[in-house]
């Protein structure tokens, strides 16, 4: 087992199969080697972890991305579908998502990532930039140069 | 200073001197509103100088108002997101426009258009602009910046005419560094003359990998013939490129040019034998590939001329797919020519779907390659497609095709030699013309399967490997030319009869139980034709009285809708029956 600490000082013990679905403690354990010493994560709270570690939990009999996986990565086979259970495990509020995110970076489980980025990104798709902006509480800043170039932009979009 | 200590917080250095500047002008007397402190001849400069002044601070202050809510942003729970995060996001979104074809990369120009944290992020993020098309202007193109990444693509849109093209000049550095160049082209009435790709095909590509030339081709309200033709540079890019991967897919070209020569992937779609492609030109482009790995054409035909061929080997391609089954299509077409003139390494993956004759056939069965003019450099380990489908063959089929699949041809009816051919894994079916030779009564009259099963009974080896053999909708005359194949297989442990006619069920029945033949079968399968199980009972019965064991292990019924009980009650004294 292996104990993880939040950066709200909340203590969780897991399996190590299902902590070792992120790479960041995954190293750490090989680094360390059998050890009881907890974990620090500074940067996961502990409503985040818990998340973040139900995900692991589900996925951790799946194999580990392979280093083929990760080289393809910018390739464009990759799809930008996301699986049942992914999708309901994501149906979170706003603030959650983003946090889930910026966990799964930190703790380089890439492909939680993923499922988050794909979520945000389906978020984003076919709707405009005001919808866009209203959906993330976004103001539009740009100064009436940049508003002046959008709008050529948009002009020659609309007219494709 | 009022307006300095609410914003001096938030305000540039030079914008709080603007406005202080502008405020101590309004407070001095006659600097507000109005021309009173100016004299008659100098008021219309005072005004003009007021006014210029009133702009430029209305200026400042919608900068410093972009800027505030840029700051406001920043408190959004999205954008506490770091940066190569958002370009995550943003490349999915990407990817997600070029799977659904988007003609234009619509969540990228969306995620650039939302405020100026998330432009400044997709501006700088080239991949998300390596996938568009020519005309979206080449801003875009230089937004993808030198981003050297194998999928990056050019698309030229549907409707362009490169020889009208202005804006192209612009887009030269990224011509220069493209890696792949994708070019959709509109049809032209058959008539017109090519369109000329000189100006993407002029300029040096060196990392240029894969070209894809896609056009259309269909017949306009007169019934003209249109279809994509265009004119290369005599030298494509300049003799420098890294070509390995071409696709061609309708569009006629000059087949001889150097952008076909040290390919290692060819693909063509679409290439009929109204696109000028002759057997002996794809001869020479496969002729300049000899390290080609992976060869497929599909719905092609290729016209032949009266030239010698020379065949080619191809040692190192580990796949051909080969799919030119446009019918039962005349004889004078030279794509089986061609076909049989490719050598291919005997492990190489191996699909076929093509037409052709039962004499053809029969004439390459046997034919063999002089590899002479190679030298000693002649690669030994590789055969025709054909011979090496028939070595691999685990299950051989022949018959004719569901009526429902019968391809309403306008052609003479009287050519049933015409076959089709599927191979596919171990799978080896061959499919003879229907032909329906009773105009008055459309009962079929077919015999172009005997005809075939007669000359390729020739050709199997003696230790043939093929355990499965198949008729399907076989007619009376096939029987017998099914049994000569069927004793052609030493190995043979399987046979399905689908849909064939009672007369040659009853020759296959009798062959089975010849005690003559002295040879086992372990299943015959019945696929949606039961009616003939008391013929085969009837068959059965006296070779097991005389051998005390069935000449059949098993019989399977498959899809077969009413089966006779007493017949079955019959039949399972002899063998074991299976219903699927």
């Amino acid at each position: 087992m292996v104990n993880l600490v939040t950066s709200d000082n909340e203590s969780f013990t897991v399996e190590k199969a299902v902590a070792s679905r992120s790479v960041l403690i995954k190293n750490m354990l090989e680094d360390v080697g059998e050890s009881d010493q907890p974990i620090p994560l500074p940067n996961v709270t502990a409503s985040v972890l818990k998340k973040v570690l139900e995900y692991c939990d589900h996925h951790k009999n799946e194999p580990m991305p392979t280093s083929e996986d990760l080289a393809a990565e910018d390739t464009r086979k990759r799809t930008t579908d996301i699986g049942e259970w992914d999708q309901k495990f994501i149906q979170v509020d706003q603030e959650m998502l983003f946090e889930i995110i910026l966990a799964a970076n930190y703790l380089d489980i890439k492909p939680l990532l993923d499922v988050g980025c794909k979520t945000v990104a389906n978020m984003i798709k076919g709707k405009t930039p005001e919808e866009i902006r209203k959906l993330f509480n976004i103001v539009n800043d740009f100064t009436p140069e940049e508003e002046a170039q959008i709008k050529k932009e948009n002009e020659w979009a609309e007219d494709r | 200073m009022v307006a300095s200590s609410d914003l001096k917080e938030k305000l540039s250095t030079k914008s709080l001197c603007l406005l202080d500047e502008l405020i101590q002008s309004l407070k001095e007397p006659g600097g507000g509103i109005g021309t009173d402190g100016c004299d008659d001849a100098s008021s219309y400069a005072c005004i003009e100088e007021e006014r210029v002044r009133f702009d430029l601070a209305a200026e400042v202050l919608l900068l410093e108002v972009s800027r505030i809510r840029a700051k406001r942003n920043a408190f959004s729970p999205i954008n506490k997101l770091p940066v190569e995060l958002f370009s995550r996001i943003f490349l999915f979104g990407a990817l997600s426009d070029i799977r659904d074809s988007a003609p234009l990369p619509s969540s990228s120009i969306a995620a650039s258009h939302v405020c100026r944290r998330w432009r400044q992020i997709s501006l700088s993020t080239p991949s998300l602009w390596t996938h568009f098309r020519l005309k979206t202007c080449c801003e875009w193109a230089s937004r993808a910046e030198e981003l050297l990444l194998p999928q990056d693509v050019l698309v030229l849109p549907d409707n362009f005419n490169p020889e009208n093209s202005q804006d192209c000049g612009d887009c030269e550095p990224n011509l220069r560094n493209m890696r792949s160049l994708r070019i959709s082209l509109r049809a032209l009435r058959w008539n017109f003359d090519p369109l000329s790709l000189a100006s993407y095909m002029s300029l040096p590509a060196p990392n240029l990998t894969f070209l894809q030339l896609t056009g259309e081709e269909y017949y306009d309200d007169s019934d003209a013939h249109c279809y994509s033709h265009v004119r290369l540079p005599p030298s494509p890019f300049q003799g420098q490129h890294n070509l390995r991967h071409v696709v061609i897919s309708c569009c006629a070209l000059s087949w001889d040019s150097s952008i076909f020569t040290g390919l290692r992937r060819l693909e063509l779609h679409g290439v009929p034998d109204a696109f000028h492609m002759r057997v002996d030109e794809l001869l020479s482009i496969l002729g300049a590939c000899p390290a080609m790995e992976e060869l497929a054409i599909m719905d092609c035909q290729f016209a032949q001329r009266n030239v010698p061929l020379r065949t080619v080997p191809l040692p190192r391609l580990r796949s051909l797919l080969w799919d030119t089954n446009l019918g039962y299509v005349p004889s004078w077409s030279g794509w089986f020519k061609a076909l049989h003139n490719i050598l291919i390494s005997r492990n190489a993956e191996l699909t076929l779907r093509c037409a052709t004759s039962s004499y053809d056939i029969h004439a390459i069965l046997g034919e063999t390659h002089d590899l002479a003019h190679l030298g000693p450099a002649a690669p030994r380990d590789v055969s025709p497609p054909v011979q090496i489908a028939l070595s691999r063959c685990r299950h051989l089929g022949f018959g004719y095709p569901d009526r429902k699949d019968w391809v309403n041809e306008y052609e003479d009816p009287g050519f049933p030699e015409r076959i089709t051919i599927d191979f596919s894994g171990e799978i080896l079916q061959l499919f003879s013309r229907p032909t329906e030779l009773d105009y008055h009564e459309p009962t079929p009259m077919n015999f172009g399967a005997s005809m075939l099963m007669a000359c390729f009974a020739s050709h199997l080896p003696p230790d043939c490997p093929i355990r499965t053999l198949s008729l399907f909708r076989g007619e009376p005359l096939d029987g017998a030319a099914f049994v000569g194949v069927m004793r052609a297989l030493p190995h043979l442990a399987k046979i399905t009869l689908s849909e064939i006619s009672f007369e040659c069920a009853e020759e296959i029945f009798k062959a089975l139980a010849d005690p003559q033949w002295s040879h086992r079968i372990e299943e015959v399968v019945f696929h949606r034709s039961a009616e003939f199980l008391s013929s085969l009972a009837a068959a059965i019965e006296p070779y097991f009285r005389r051998k005390g064991k069935a000449c059949v292990r098993r019989v399977t019924l498959r899809d077969c809708a009413e089966v006779n009980e007493t017949t079955m009650f019959v039949l399972k004294r002899f063998v074991e029956v299976v219903q699927d």
